[in-house]
């Protein structure tokens, strides 16, 4: 493994953890929900009227669980399969898509200004696996 | 093997100790390998790893084992959610959930940590009433309903003492509440509702130090099904025990007892409840509430001591009719009663001054109880009595009155029914809303709270009005305000209804803003003072207050409570006064 490969492990490896550690930090910074996560975060939101198109709350809660799952997927890859492979890349590429969707979806339940250290967390830890990902191959 | 040995020993021993990459690259050079040409690129021998295998194993499998241990971690924390429905493992627990969400101005969270029982649906109430908030522009955003207030708990240290199994009480070692208002942070409606007075105010109270009913501070939490709430209820309760020094409760004796208390049907329990009330048989009314929501069972020991022999109405039930609409453990009681008060005559438990109950008593009084303009229950038709609805709800097969149900209810209905010209009413700033009609010819008045009106007056003209309906003018519950042409209230303007002619100040448009407490039925009707009937200029037998106010120092406190105080040639008032004629008054006098 070269320098530049152990580089890129470890930043997709913090980006998982960073995923993880999302489902326990706030999503929305103050206000109703602010002080839930999870199942309990997503009714509070939609009893408060608002709605996202195409998703129950139902789908939003499994959607916000996602989020972390695809982080602890991510370190079963490189545990597995390495940092470079097509695995890993298929995670990362997934909880990017997962975490951009959850993020659009809380941002409209709760304002882009309400959006917490949570949904922070989770953009960069997405960001983090995806470019842990591709580095490798470039 | 023994000569193979020696020479690899000899081999061992040749040089210095070097890595594969020297080792290989020495051997090239000492080979002098080169092409014949001269020209070709010695390749580098491509090694696997620098990393020992043995090692980079051990490191991915811990990352698979923290990546599985992190995914079960999810899976349980996704699957307890979606199971669970609240509470938390211990009762301090509960009470600092409580104190985070207060922290945070999340009623919902709030909410989340109260006993279930006693919340019910209020959750959804909640969010009803934030969702219109800012439907109303009340708040900037449903999710922020309480921007503008920033709370704060802290230095919280909890102690815990049971107090039956299941029933703890939490006692507040030590805990500092805050408040700061912040002007800046409410909605553009709700900086105009305040006028230009407030900016900022803030507040903090040590609980410990200066303890609420000088008893150190404690909550009680209750352990369901789930998990341990706060229950406000039972913290009531045990502050009025502790407080009065009554007997100890029973805790939880209501709900092991549920199967034996509440009544048949939800109709009985109504009925039951009536009759036990109108007979000032408590215990019997303790045992028609839902234990689990309002313990009062549990503290009929301490509540009978504290109602000693008084509070006996002796009233008697004349009529009773009921119907009930039943869902599951859930039903509401439609009630219309006629209640016997002996001397003091009859009163009837109904809905028809769409208020939430009203008294109307036999002779010619009729009183609203529950004020429309603070819950709006909509316009309601008048012809015949609309009765009382009540929820009711079936535990351990007995049916039981719920106060919580039933408020939530009316709260439910109510928000459904808040629109603008209510809210801004309330608010104070009718005067901001469409008027309804031009005063040019007397106008009738059917609805329930501010009704505006445009008229055009001009600099120096005395006008004054009257408000009829059937039984005559009508003056109680009734509160006109006149906004000049720019926007101010004339302060004047109080009795222009009620005999007071009002001199405007200057030449424009006026609004006429007739606030009432009820429903009202009636015609207004706005002159010029000098073409007014001789009698819309008397003053209404209520305006004689002469002998309830007095002297005091330098200003004049009144029967009403209002203190006012005399300055440049009038009266001026801290708050509005509705029944003083402040003109009369003056220091000496």
């Amino acid at each position: 493994v070269t320098g530049r490969a152990r580089v890129a492990q470890a930043v997709y490896l913090a980006g998982g953890a960073a995923l993880v550690a999302s489902a326990f930090l706030r999503w929305v910074r103050r206000g109703p929900g602010s002080s839930l996560r999870g199942h309990d975060l997503v009714d509070t939101l939609v009893a408060l009227g608002r709605d996202v198109p195409g998703l129950s709350a139902a789908r939003l809660t499994v959607l916000w669980y996602l989020v972390p799952a695809c982080g602890a997927l991510g370190w079963v890859a490189v545990g597995t399969a390495g940092v470079g492979s097509r695995l890993a890349r298929g995670v990362a590429g997934g909880g990017a898509v997962v975490t951009v969707l959850t993020i659009v979806a809380f941002a409209r339940l709760a304002g882009v200004a309400d959006l917490g250290v949570g949904a922070a967390a989770a953009v960069a830890g997405a960001s983090a696996m995806v470019t842990g990902a591709v580095a490798p191959r470039r | 093997v023994s000569e193979l040995r020696d020479h690899l020993e000899r081999l061992a021993e040749r040089g210095t100790t070097r890595g594969a990459d020297a080792v290989v690259a020495g051997a090239l050079a000492r080979a002098g390998f080169t092409s014949a040409a001269g020209d070709l690129e010695v390749l580098p021998v491509a090694l696997a790893d620098e990393m020992p295998p043995r090692e980079r194993r051990r490191w991915r499998s811990a990352f698979t084992a923290g990546g599985i241990a992190a995914l079960v971690g999810v899976a349980t924390l996704a699957v307890s959610a979606l199971v669970g429905s609240g509470g938390s493992d211990s009762p301090e627990g509960a009470v600092r959930q409580l104190a985070d969400a207060i922290s945070h101005e999340d009623p919902l969270a709030a909410v989340a940590v109260l006993a279930p029982d006693e919340v019910q649906t209020l959750r959804d109430t909640l969010g009803a009433a934030s969702a219109k908030a800012a439907e109303l522009e009340l708040v900037e955003a449903a999710s922020a309903p309480l921007a503008g207030l920033d709370l704060s708990v802290d230095g919280l240290s909890l102690e815990t003492q049971e107090l039956a199994p299941g029933y703890a009480k939490v006692v507040v070692r030590g805990a500092t509440i805050g408040a700061r208002v912040e002007r800046s942070g409410f909605s553009e409606l709700v900086q105009r509702a305040m006028g230009g007075d407030v900016e900022a105010s803030k507040a903090r109270v040590d609980l410990v130090a200066e303890p609420p009913f000088a008893v150190e501070p404690f909550v009680v939490a209750v352990e369901r099904d789930d998990g341990w709430y706060v229950s406000a209820a039972y913290t009531v309760l045990e502050y009025i025990r502790v407080v009065n020094g009554l007997a100890p409760a029973e805790y939880g004796a209501g709900v092991a007892s549920a199967a034996t208390l509440g009544a048949a049907s939800p109709e009985e329990a109504a009925r039951a409840m009536l009759d036990a009330v109108a007979a000032g048989d408590w215990p019997r009314v303790f045992a028609l509430l839902p234990p689990g929501e309002v313990p009062l069972y549990d503290y009929r020991a301490a509540l009978d001591e504290l109602i000693g022999d008084e509070a006996s109405p002796g009233w008697r039930v004349d009529e009773f009719s009921a119907t009930t609409e039943v869902d599951g453990d859930t039903a509401i009681v439609t009630a219309y009663a006629r209640v016997d008060q002996g001397e003091e005559g009859t009163f009837e438990l109904a809905d028809d001054c769409a208020s939430f109950i009203s008294f109307v008593f036999s002779e010619e009084t009729e009183w609203c109880v529950g004020v429309p303009t603070v819950v709006p229950l909509g316009e309601v038709t008048s012809s015949g009595a609309h009765s009382v609805r009540v929820e009711a709800v079936r535990r351990e097969g007995r049916w039981f009155l719920s106060p919580v149900g039933t408020a939530i209810d009316y709260l439910d209905r109510g928000v459904l029914n808040v629109d603008e010209r209510w809210l801004y009413s309330v608010l104070g700033l009718a005067h901001e809303l469409e008027p309804d009609a031009t005063l040019a010819t007397p106008v009738d008045i059917t609805r329930l709270g501010a009704a505006v009106y445009a008229f055009d007056g001009r600099a120096g003209l005395e006008v004054v009005g009257r408000l009829e309906d059937p039984t005559g003018t009508v003056t109680w519950g009734v509160e006109p305000a006149v906004y000049s042409p720019d926007g101010a209230r004339l302060e004047e303007s109080w009795g222009v209804l009620s005999g007071e002619p009002l001199r405007l100040p200057v030449d424009g448009t006026y609004k006429l803003v007739v606030q009432t407490l009820g429903r009202i039925d009636a015609r207004l009707t706005l002159w010029d003072a000098d073409d007014a009937p001789a009698d819309a200029l008397d003053p209404p037998e209520w305006a004689d207050y002469e002998e309830e106010c007095r002297v005091v120092g330098d200003g004049i406190e009144c029967s009403s409570g209002e203190v006012c105080r005399v300055e440049g040639g009038g009266t001026i008032c801290e708050q509005e006064v509705t029944v003083t004629p402040t003109t009369r008054f003056a220091a000496g006098e």
